[in-house]
């Protein structure tokens, strides 16, 4: 059960990006090199992501999210792309990450998080050799 | 290399794995076969096993069967399911749960027999709330089958051709699972 309820943001612009790190197990490489991503990293209720206009006025660069997470790539989804599959998209400030941020909704059923997915862009393409 | 462990998989999974692996041949060790076979040429059991490694760990399965060739989805679905097993607490870097084995032993037992021989392979892939998924991507089809902690499991399909979607709970829909993997070889 997710411990909060969050309702959307206005002020947050459909053109904002979210970022979302990408562990390896969450990858998959095609015989071109290609990496899709699964369903499943777009699947919580609570989904946690990095708001970047926050992270640009702390000065801060995309690639800063999987700083610490060497093996991760960042994949990053629009508001206006979670809004239009009837989520909520809300800021969550945290201590060790003021950017952070929730995308908000029932994501399971109905090939809702697979549908995330296909809205989703590489901002930092992990490379084969790092998935081990 | 660094050292590994060991790390044997329980008698309850060792038994769903053999169960997994011989069944599903079994099922298609065709009845053209076993009818040719005189009672001089039975089929004599054999023991086997085999050893999967993941993050230092290593997982043997051991089962019982005829010796007839492993299916080529076998070794990439039991890899799949050891490396469930290994993953740490927070492996999502969001706070992920460990994989729960009963979702690992529910999905096996749902594999069991539903397989062919030329079926391909899927996706196994784990959820932040300790359940997992099995997927395939083939043919224009998008299929998840979802095992999720105390949830019903349930397979999602999607024909990227034609737009059209649906959602199938399961064991109910079984038959459809089936069929459907069927078009994806």
């Amino acid at each position: 059960m997710p411990s909060s309820i969050f309702e959307d943001d206005p002020s947050i612009p459909a053109t904002e990006r979210l970022f979302r790190r990408i562990p390896a197990t969450w990858v998959d490489w095609d015989e071109q090199g290609n990496a899709a991503i699964s369903s499943a990293a777009f699947k919580d209720e609570e989904l946690s992501i990095t708001i970047e206009s926050v992270l640009t006025i702390a000065g801060r660069a995309p690639e800063d999210v999987i700083r610490n997470y060497p093996r991760y790539g960042l994949a990053a989804i629009t508001a206006g792309h979670a809004r239009s599959l009837n989520q909520a998209v809300a800021r969550d400030p945290e201590p060790e990450e003021p950017a952070h941020g929730v995308v908000y909704g029932q994501k399971k059923r109905r090939g809702i998080g697979g549908k995330l997915r296909d809205g989703a862009e590489w901002v930092v393409r992990p490379t084969k050799s790092e998935t081990g | 290399m660094p050292a590994l462990g060991t790390a044997e998989l329980t008698i309850q999974d060792r038994g769903i794995l053999a169960t997994s692996a011989s069944a599903a041949y079994l099922d298609y060790f065709s009845g053209e076969d076993r009818v040719v076979l005189s009672t001089f040429q039975q089929p004599v059991l054999i023991s086997r096993q085999r050893k999967y490694y993941s993050r230092g760990q290593m997982f043997q399965i051991e089962w019982q069967d005829y010796g007839q060739a492993l299916p080529s989805w076998f070794d990439p679905l039991m890899q799949g399911f050891v490396d469930l097993r290994t993953l740490p607490p927070n492996w999502d870097s969001y706070g992920a749960n460990t994989i729960d084995p009963k979702t690992v032993q529910d999905a096996m037992n749902l594999l069991n027999g539903l397989l062919g021989p030329t079926s391909p392979a899927p996706r196994v892939v784990p959820l932040s709330s300790g359940g997992l998924q099995l997927e395939w991507h083939r043919q224009g089809i998008d299929l998840e089958v979802v095992f999720d902690r105390e949830e019903q499991p349930y397979f999602y399909v999607r024909n990227r051709l034609n737009g059209s979607e649906s959602e199938h709970a399961l064991p109910e829909d079984r038959e459809p699972l089936r069929s459907i993997i069927g078009t994806l070889e």
